[in-house]
């Protein structure tokens, strides 16, 4: 990465020249120096056709050479060729599942195909390289994808040059599906135009669209005219600049957005605007919603969650560089809600919401701003490190909020936090696949979903039980702050924990040739620490070990047991009782342990537990009974996949079984009314 | 001249003067749903009746921890879960021998305890199954095809109308549909009240088949010419009835974070007791009107041929007109 920062002074020098970038930068510049390597430069005049769902656009783009050998071509992602029946997206979302739609049906619904079609790609000192672009599959080799397609220049780009490519293209946008498309009158640009790979780690890294992955892309600056009909509104990432009506009843809109890395637009006539402003660490932030008229409560909603997590953010891990934050409502029963953008994201609700869902899911996607948007990592190869990361400080953030076990439902009857969903979602599917696969390497979406977001949350949140909330927290602010702008790796991630970890005496470094450091990592800029936390993120992250501990037995007998029980109850609370408690490692994570014993004298001791065997006893002589053993008694090992089996108590109750078949009992009861009143 | 008795208050005197019939199919449809639940409460006491982590479901009802329970429950075979829904076939059948005998008891003023409750029941159990078959063949086509017609609805409405107010066109359609459901059910309840008349007229020398089809039409004339006051009380009970589940069910679920059980017992029991009233009210109403309204020319015909044969004992061929002109009668009601 830092060969990218050495050219990044000069490429700004170039682009802040010329007068485009002058009278962008009144209205919607975020710093006086760049605040990204801006590798790409986008000029897009786009015309949208509401009508027929379709959109014809010019596209110039500017790429500038910094990988520091001479390229011979260059991948496009063309993401909306993944709607068609033959690609390998709806190939895998049919087999295997998709996290927005399943496509199980066996027919292709006509209204869900979409495609974009280059029908011209040129580039100055190039010529006319339409001839010379050809379809690739580099994952699968299925050439009837479609998704990405290289041009082979006629001669090689010299390093440090700059090369400007002219497109002309067509889109079609389907029925929403994953993210993208349209409902009723409602469209969404998602990953609309033609868009270079990523050139990264020696080679260009540029997958095909998949069932479960999301993007990867360079930072640069977009300057995009959208013209639409007059009644629209629209939303797009970046700050709007200009709004001419033209004579045929459409509008051309401007917008200019600098130091991201993709740009998507919504447009619908039935928008309406609610604004805050956020006044952060780097100055106001426009928080501008834009809900559908048929959500009259979204708007304040989402404003208020908004501006209550950039605060959050921006205290925990560090500002919010840009100065506008736009969140689209999409249509309701559309696959386009929660969905990540820079500078833009679309959230999700309903006329009706009496959860914090709407809360939860517009704070996951502004966190994205941090979590792929700044902190830029390969969406198709690390996703745990945005929708991970993201999840855990979503959890967090949410906590601080709303409460952290009411943070998705509080009701005076019922409550439920966002950590437990969390939890809830990686102990359905603990132990396929570890948190490094790569996307679209999972066993299917479910396992993908289990993992990336929840196991990733969930062992995050472990983490800190271990070294510490301010470690914890120090370590993530020093890790956005550092690679902020950037593409940083899993080995990036952890290795600045460790750093953090160790600095602060919350975790040691192990000797060179323990066996703990034989696992086999990844690129990373940030050097070995190897430190006492590689056990653990040997197993978490890189493992699929699934942890599981349990308190098997408690028992307490009379020292003297041969001589006869006394009758009085204070004397039996004088006798000396040996008490025992078996505790059992059941999963193969190994992990050190706390428990908690509770004694009949209200007495309460805790002890540890090194957990490498697979059980272990422990025994006490008191004049007390155990009342109680508890693993875990503060609750911090989130990553434990059962509960309930942490503890064992004397004292039952049946309080919980009551409940939970008394409603059962009355649900079938209900059923049984329900279809005699039918029949 | 019939009599015009108040369907609502006829209807409720007949209930609790028949009350055994109503507690008894309460009772067995909550012995049922406790019996075969009783696997599933093992299971799940297993899980939580010494596990500290069950009280966030005590004190609280914490949804993460429910959500612990029934993953939990899932990693096993789940037989447990799997046998619970065995009490609705038997509460079905049960209530298939019951209903009759409720009917019997209501036209009759016998007594309504089990066991001639279940004895009238054996007798017009498979009356009642047959009616049922009729009643799915008749209203199957009909509703089909209305839940298509609010399929349609529904997808205007997915259109072009969003948020509450096609929220609340979205129910109107639904309510249409609900509405010819009840008129269709309000049929076949007559359709089984008359055919429980026949058969404590004609005693059980007619055909079970005959009877139901001798039901039809009286239970056509029955209802519309009752058609206003017979078809909202049957709605007004079934809102009621409904409301009781509504009211009942959101109480108890408000004290299901009190760490106690019984007032979400009681409460839901109350509203499930409630509206099993309102059916057995309907049922009483659906009599009185059958009994306001009885299947007369037959009835009549049955009972004088019975005195001239005990009078003069007719000649076979007598016997046969006397056959032929029952026949005419039972095709004038027939479909």
């Amino acid at each position: 990465m830092s060969r990218f920062r050495v050219f990044s002074s000069a490429f700004f020098a170039v682009l802040a020249a010329s007068p485009l970038a002058v009278a962008a930068q009144s209205t919607a510049t975020n710093s006086p120096v760049p605040l990204s390597t801006r590798v790409t430069s986008y000029e897009i005049d786009a015309h949208l056709d509401t009508d027929k769902k379709s959109l014809d656009a010019t596209e110039v783009l500017t790429y500038k050479n910094l990988t520091g050998q001479p390229l011979t071509s260059v991948p496009f992602h063309l993401y909306l060729n993944a709607f068609r029946p033959e690609s390998t997206f709806t190939s895998e979302t049919h087999f295997t599942g998709g996290i927005r739609d399943s496509e199980k049906a066996d027919d292709y619904p006509k209204e869900k195909l979409g495609s974009i079609a280059i029908s011209k790609i040129a580039a100055d000192g190039f010529g006319d390289l339409t001839g010379a672009t050809r379809f690739t599959a580099p994952d699968d080799g299925n050439m009837q994808d479609h998704t990405v397609a290289e041009v082979t220049l006629p001669h090689p780009l010299a390093p440090g040059a700059t090369i400007t490519f002219r497109l002309a293209f067509h889109d079609q946008f389907p029925l929403s599906i994953a993210r993208n498309g349209y409902k009723r009158d409602f469209i969404m640009g998602g990953q609309w135009y033609p868009k270079p790979g990523v050139f990264w780690h020696g080679a260009w890294n540029c997958h095909q669209y998949h069932s479960t992955t999301e993007f990867f892309s360079d930072f640069g600056t977009f300057n995009v005219h959208l013209t639409v009909p007059q009644r629209y509104v629209v939303g797009a990432s970046g700050v709007p600049t200009g709004n001419r009506a033209n004579a045929d009843g459409t509008k051309t809109l401007d917008f200019y957005g600098e130091d991201i890395g993709d740009f998507a637009f919504a447009a619908s006539p039935h928008f309406t605007v609610t604004d805050g402003i956020y006044n952060g660490s780097m100055g106001p932030v426009q928080v501008h919603v834009l809900a559908l008229a048929s959500h009259p409560k979204a708007g304040p909603r989402y404003r208020d969650i908004i501006e209550k997590t950039l605060a959050e953010f921006d205290r925990r891990y560090g500002p919010y560089p840009y100065k506008i934050v736009t969140v689209i409502d999409p249509e309701p029963g559309s696959q386009i809600g929660g969905m990540e953008y820079p500078t833009l994201f679309t959230g999700e609700t309903g006329w009706w919401e009496p959860s914090y869902m709407t809360e939860m899911v517009a704070e996951h996607e502004f966190g994205h701003q941090y979590w792929y948007g700044m902190v830029a990592t390969n969406e198709f190869e690390d996703a745990w490190l945005d929708e991970g990361i993201n999840s855990y400080t979503e959890v967090n953030v949410l906590s601080s909020i709303l409460g952290r076990d009411t943070s998705l439902l509080d009701r005076p009857y019922a409550n439920a936090g966002d950590y437990e969903e969390q939890r809830f979602t990686y102990a359905m599917m603990p132990d396929f696949d570890p948190v490094t696969h790569w996307a679209f390497k999972f066993r299917n979406a479910a396992s993908y979903a289990g993992v990336t977001y929840g196991k990733t949350a969930t062992l995050l949140a472990t983490l800190e039980s271990i070294i510490g909330r301010d470690t914890m927290d120090e370590a993530m602010r020093t890790y956005f702050m550092k690679f902020r702008f950037t593409h940083p790796t899993t080995e990036d991630f952890l290795r600045t924990i460790e750093q953090v970890a160790v600095s602060r005496g919350r975790a040691t470094v192990l000797p060179a040739g323990d066996p703990a450091l034989a696992v086999a990592v990844g690129y990373a800029d940030v050097p070995p620490v190897n430190s006492s936390l590689r056990p653990y993120f040997n197993q978490a992250v890189y493992g699929t070990q699934v942890l599981d501990y349990a308190v098997d037995s408690v028992s307490s007998s009379p020292v003297r047991w041969w001589e006869p029980a006394p009758g009085d109850k204070n004397a039996k609370n004088q006798i000396p009782y040996r008490s025992t408690v078996y505790l059992h490692r059941k999963g193969d994570f190994v992990l050190p342990v706390t428990v908690e014993i509770v004694f009949s004298d209200g007495a309460r001791l805790r002890d540890h537990w090194d957990g490498v065997e697979r059980w272990t006893k422990l025994t006490y002589i008191r004049n007390a009974k155990v009342v109680s053993a508890e693993i875990d008694p503060d609750h911090a090992i989130l990553l434990d996949k059962d509960f309930f089996n942490n503890s064992f108590t004397t004292k039952a109750n049946t309080v919980p079984a009551g409940k939970l078949t008394t409603i059962w009992a009355a649900a079938q009861q209900l059923f049984a009314q329900l279809l005699t009143w039918m029949v | 001249m019939t009599q015009q008795r108040n369907l609502l208050t006829g209807g409720l005197r007949l209930t609790l003067q028949s009350w055994p019939a109503l507690v008894w199919t309460y009772v067995l449809n909550l012995g049922l749903a406790a019996f075969f639940t009783f696997p599933l409460r093992a299971q799940i006491a297993g899980i939580t009746v010494h596990s500290l982590a069950s009280q966030r479901l005590t004190g609280a009802f914490d949804l993460g921890t429910l959500a612990g329970v029934m993953g939990k429950l899932s990693d096993g075979p789940g037989a447990a879960v799997g046998s619970t829904y065995f009490s609705i076939p038997i509460y079905f059948v049960l209530y298939f021998l019951i209903v009759p005998g409720a009917l019997v008891c209501y036209q009759t003023g016998s007594s309504a305890q089990l066991f001639p409750l279940l004895q009238s029941g054996f007798a017009y159990f498979w009356r009642l199954v047959r009616i049922t078959l009729v009643s799915l063949v008749i209203a199957g086509p009909i509703l089909a095809g209305l839940n298509a017609l609010d399929s349609l609805w529904s997808a205007y409405l997915d259109k072009h109308i969003l948020g509450r107010p096609g929220f609340l066109l979205g129910s109107a359609g639904l309510v249409v549909v609900l509405l010819v459901a009840a008129l269709l059910r309000v049929y076949f309840d007559l359709m089984q009240v008359y055919t429980v008349q026949l058969g404590l007229q004609a005693g059980s020398g007619e055909k079970a088949g005959r009877q139901i089809r001798r039901a039809f039409k009286p239970a056509w004339k029955a209802l519309f010419g009752n058609f206003f006051r017979t078809y909202l009380t049957f709605v007004l009970l079934t809102l009621v009835g409904l409301a009781a589940i509504f009211f009942t069910a959101r109480m108890a679920m408000h004290s299901m974070a009190q760490p106690r059980v019984w007032p979400m017992f009681l409460l839901a029991q109350t509203g499930l007791f409630v509206s099993l009233l309102t059916r057995f009210w309907q049922r009483g109403a659906e009599t009185i009107l059958a009994l306001d309204n009885p299947i007369p020319i037959e009835a009549v015909v049955v009972a004088e041929v019975i005195v001239v044969e005990v009078e003069t004992a007719p000649t076979p061929a007598q016997a046969e007109e006397d056959k032929d002109a029952s026949s005419d009668g039972a095709e004038e009601f027939s479909i």
